[in-house]
């Protein structure tokens, strides 16, 4: 276990363990977001109140799921560059704020698209969607802010703190349909209590969570991989892989 | 299947518009996400080999021998450089 996280923080190592993690993840993970999107759109049955708009369901949650365990994955790694100094933390923390940035505007804007059919409205100022637009601005902060740094470690650190402050936005997030009196639905799925939402419904939809998660993986995998060969283009490694030496 | 015809899945009752239009956005922000990686990474092994025969050949510059000009590199090398 040790050495496995050990390993992790060796750029070579990582470089080729993702190179394989990719290879299989990536044809699963869009396997999974066919199978789930085809469920979701023709197999589903439509909803009873909102007829067939709901469909946009099955990206919608997924999208902002992954947005928002993918900040606390970003915050995590702000935490770790922070405290340990590890370089791939920086990179992992670089890798995943566009990733997150897009999540966030897929969220965004099919909310948008939902919103017109069923609240007659294309936006609100509501305390569910605000809170959404924070986030989606918090992630541009971090890509800008890794881009107006000359100094890479003082962009890390900047990014760093920018995420970790962030961190607050999240749980207000998740219990503003709660706390506010919100035209925004509350949540279908619990972990603890019945859900409020039909099995041929669900199954869809939890596959396609899964699958924006596998998603996550596969991306934010691929850009630390661009981001290392970047650092290290002077290490014997990548000359080795760019086929010199 | 829960709709009858293409025309019916197509139309959802009036709210395929909403809906299509959605999945549409979506799948093309995924595919930016998923391609402008690979091609960063195919970008930069090229230059880095671009780099290489450069070193290559101002090494064989100092030591007296005229190198072979490679204009497609060159090009290729400057041009990255400033997306780099």
């Amino acid at each position: 276990m040790w050495s496995f996280i050990h390993k992790l923080g060796s750029p070579p190592w990582f470089f080729r363990f993702g190179g394989n993690l990719v290879r299989w993840l990536l044809p699963v993970t869009l396997i999974l977001l066919l199978v789930g999107a085809f469920w979701g759109l023709l197999v589903a049955p439509p909803d009873f109140r909102q007829g067939n708009s709901y469909r946009i369901i099955y990206i919608h949650v997924p999208a902002a799921v992954v947005a928002l365990a993918g900040y606390y994955v970003m915050a995590l790694a702000g935490a770790i560059s922070l405290i340990w100094r590890i370089k791939m933390a920086d990179i992992a923390m670089k890798a995943a704020a566009p990733v997150g940035a897009v999540l966030t505007g897929i969220a965004l804007v099919t909310g948008a698209i939902w919103g017109k059919p069923t609240w007659g409205t294309w936006w609100v100022w509501d305390a569910r969607i605000t809170s959404m637009l924070i986030l989606f601005f918090l992630y541009l902060g971090v890509v800008a802010l890794f881009e107006a740094y000359e100094n890479k470690a003082a962009a890390a650190k900047a990014c760093a703190v920018l995420s970790l402050v962030g961190t607050v936005n999240i749980p207000i997030i998740y219990k503003s349909v709660d706390w506010w009196y919100s035209l925004h639905q509350p949540a279908s799925i619990k972990f603890t209590g019945e859900s409020a939402i039909d099995a041929s419904m669900m199954y869809p939809l939890l596959l396609m969570i899964v699958a924006f998660y596998g998603l996550f993986a596969v991306t934010v995998v691929m850009n630390m991989r661009v981001e290392l060969i970047w650092h290290h283009r002077q290490s014997s490694w990548v000359r080795q892989w760019a086929g010199f030496e | 299947m829960y709709f009858e015809s293409i025309a019916a899945a197509m139309d959802m009752n009036g709210h395929g518009v909403y809906v299509w239009l959605a999945y549409a956005i979506t799948v093309s922000l995924l595919v930016w996400l998923f391609w402008a990686p690979a091609r960063q990474l195919r970008v930069r092994r090229l230059w880095l080999i671009a780099e290489e025969q450069r070193r290559l050949a101002s090494e064989a510059l100092r030591s007296g021998a005229t190198p072979p000009h490679d204009h497609a590199a060159d090009g290729r090398s400057s041009s990255m450089e400033s997306s780099g």
